[in-house]
């Protein structure tokens, strides 16, 4: 799919998360860390947007967030989430519990610790149904059991009485796939949903995630660390660092062309046989702590940045608009993409 | 399960018998000759010889050894020295008492400690788990006897509501009346560690994805907490309640001398008192298969409780 043809479809899409200003902190002796710092994004029907950084950028903070999961000394300070238009920073807490695991949906990184392990599989699907929708209470094992198959777990009457110790990482993670779509939810949030699964598991589930998405017309927001799960899975690409987004784009004008050099960083750190040539580039230093991050003045990357200048160093700034559906928070953003397209 | 159950019941056999043996030089090696207390105290030497031999004291320490472990492998305990009855006997009469004591004391520790544990882990370092701190650490620092006296002194002597000691047997509720104070008392200690271990446990658990995971779903937050992470939460707290019966039965000594109750516990103070061997090494041989037994339901449990226990 050409990009034109990728950003019309986008304008036809009806918006099912838009995220305004997020920002989440947590309380500590000192000044309170921003983990979250003013993240905003939106994401349409069956669209898939990644949100990629490394550890610690606060991409799992921001997918807890926008289900109000964190918890203290975590704090969501300001900003706005809607759902379909509901803004869920006003909604009461009980409002919040009947939206989780029924609109939208989560699925974690760990499949081998995000089941409880003293109960079977049958009854921490059924729960779901037994608490959104009571008066389906009959029919409920069926559908655990439709849902199963659709997730391609064999045997699946077999497996409802099964614990999840006694079933392996890929078929639990499709245990919490068919857990997180049995309400048909408008969003599912993945973090990091592949990264504890061997290489041949995480096609399969990245290519369930991807139909069954489709088929439901579920938005998905992808949280990886993985640039090759972002080019197979994703439309649109959300780079976080420190926080905050660093750069937005189509995926294909991001891996073509990036305008921060944090995701040029990225980008060439990643392996890539087609067009390797010679060493990985590396970024030099570590993401700064969040205890640190007050201290950076200017732009939060500048002291990893090859191309850091003065102006960097004292004055942060803002995230540009560059174009449809394109943003990044660089001064030399245009640059950037010149001097990426030049040594293409 | 079968298999492990037996295997389990035939490995307590060689505890047993090191307790037996234990326990039987243990008391032989007490001082005092126990036939002094059977005759007056200015009974000549020919009438002690006389009780000495009557009791089988006459004979070296080896041969009653083995007479008594021959007679206990047989089934049979021996004749207490005081009570003139067969051990077992004076066991069974005394055992209703310590049970029931036992089991008012382990309610009040399930029913304080657990919810205390579980207030306190919702809201770690908040004002109720800063109580229930400063009230579990009196609960695990106060001897046993100490908090026995206080409250007899409160309940029973100053306000006048409860008896002060003995046991009334003649219904279920007088029986309760006599036991209440010295359940609190021995049940306090208990409480408190059970608090501090729900406390603890829970506040592994709920740090675990799993409960994320049911935050998640949109459970409700007593449906997360009591169905979640309490009953992964559950193994550590039946390990402490595991050995809270263990201490019940030696807290019992103490308190049921302290209360003037008529157990299991007063049985082997008074035993020891009077150098009633038999009863000594009955009673201790009992109970360590109690606690046996106990741990080994204990070790059971845990499978019930964690499907990925399995003693096959």
């Amino acid at each position: 799919m050409t990009d034109s043809s990728q950003q019309k479809q986008d304008q036809t899409r009806r918006t099912v998360l838009a995220v305004d200003n997020l920002q989440t902190r947590f309380m500590s002796r000192g000044p309170a860390l921003k983990a979250v710092d003013g993240v905003s994004f939106s994401i349409g029907e069956g669209e898939t947007v990644a949100l990629v950084g490394e550890s610690g950028c606060g991409k799992s903070v921001t997918a807890q967030s926008l289900l109000r999961l964190i918890s203290p000394p975590g704090q969501i300070v300001g900003g706005h989430i809607y759902l379909e238009g509901d803004d869920l920073m006003t909604r009461s807490q009980s409002e919040i519990e009947d939206i989780r695991g029924n609109r939208a949906a989560m699925i974690f990184q760990e499949p081998l610790t995000a089941l409880n392990p003293i109960m079977t599989v049958e009854k921490q699907l059924a729960e779901v149904l037994h608490r959104h929708h009571p008066q389906r209470r009959k029919e409920a094992r069926a559908q655990v059991l439709d849902m199963l198959q659709k997730v391609g777990i064999p045997d699946p009457e077999g497996r409802l009485r099964a614990y999840p110790h006694q079933l392996s990482g890929g078929m639990r993670q499709r245990v919490m796939i068919a857990m997180a779509l049995l309400s048909n939810p408008r969003l599912l949030i993945a973090d990091e949903p592949t990264t504890a699964l061997d290489v041949t598991i995480q096609a399969q589930i990245l290519e369930l995630m991807r139909n069954l998405c489709s088929q439901m017309g579920t938005a998905l927001l992808l949280i990886t660390h993985d640039l090759g799960v972002v080019a197979e899975m994703a439309d649109r690409v959300i780079v976080m660092y420190a926080g905050r987004v660093v750069e937005e784009a189509p995926v294909r004008t991001l891996f073509a062309q990036p305008a921060h050099p944090y995701t040029r960083g990225l980008i060439q750190s990643t392996p890539n046989l087609a067009t390797h040539q010679g060493q990985l580039v590396a970024i030099p230093g570590l993401v700064p702590t969040l205890a640190d991050l007050g201290d950076v003045q200017g732009c939060k990357f500048a002291p990893r940045c090859s191309m850091a200048t003065d102006k960097c160093r004292s004055e942060d700034p803002p995230l540009q608009t560059l174009g449809p559906d394109r943003a990044a928070r660089c001064w030399y953003a245009d640059e950037v993409m010149q001097t990426v397209s030049a040594q293409a | 399960m079968t298999a492990f159950i037996l295997r389990r019941l035939l490995g307590t056999l060689p505890i047993v018998l090191i307790v037996g043996i234990i326990t039987f030089f243990l008391v032989q090696l007490s001082p005092g000759d126990p036939a002094m207390f059977y005759v007056s105290a200015d009974a000549p030497p020919q009438e002690i010889e006389r009780v000495r031999t009557q009791l089988g004291l006459d004979q070296p320490v080896i041969q009653r050894f083995g007479f008594w472990l021959g007679e206990v492998l047989q089934g049979n305990l021996g004749i207490s020295f005081h009570q003139n009855r067969p051990v077992l006997t004076g066991f069974l009469d005394a055992l209703p008492v310590t049970l029931w004591l036992a089991f008012f004391s382990l309610v009040i520790a399930l029913v304080v400690g657990i919810p205390v544990g579980l207030l306190s882990a919702l809201r770690p370092n908040g004002l109720v788990d800063k109580f229930s701190t400063v009230f579990a650490l009196i609960g695990m620092s106060m001897p046993n006897f100490w908090l026995g006296m206080l409250l007899v002194l409160l309940f029973a002597i100053t306000l006048g509501v409860m008896p002060a000691q003995g046991y009334d047997p003649t219904s279920f509720w007088t029986g309760f009346r006599s036991l209440l104070l010295p359940a609190i008392t021995l049940g306090y200690s208990q409480a408190a560690l059970v608090a501090r271990m729900t406390r603890s446990s829970m506040l592994e658990v709920m740090r675990q994805d799993y409960v994320q995971t049911a935050r998640a779903k949109g459970l409700r937050t007593p449906v997360v907490l009591g169905k979640h992470a309490f009953g992964n939460a559950l193994n550590p707290i039946v390990t402490v309640i595991g050995l809270a019966i263990g201490s019940l039965a030696a807290g019992s000594a103490v308190v049921e001398v302290v209360f003037n109750l008529p157990g299991i516990g007063r049985l082997v103070v008074d035993s020891v008192m009077r150098r009633d061997y038999p009863m000594i090494q009955g009673i201790l041989l009992l109970t360590a298969g109690m606690i046996i037994v106990i741990n080994l339901l204990t070790d059971l449990l845990y499978a019930i409780i964690d499907p990925r226990i399995r003693y096959d």
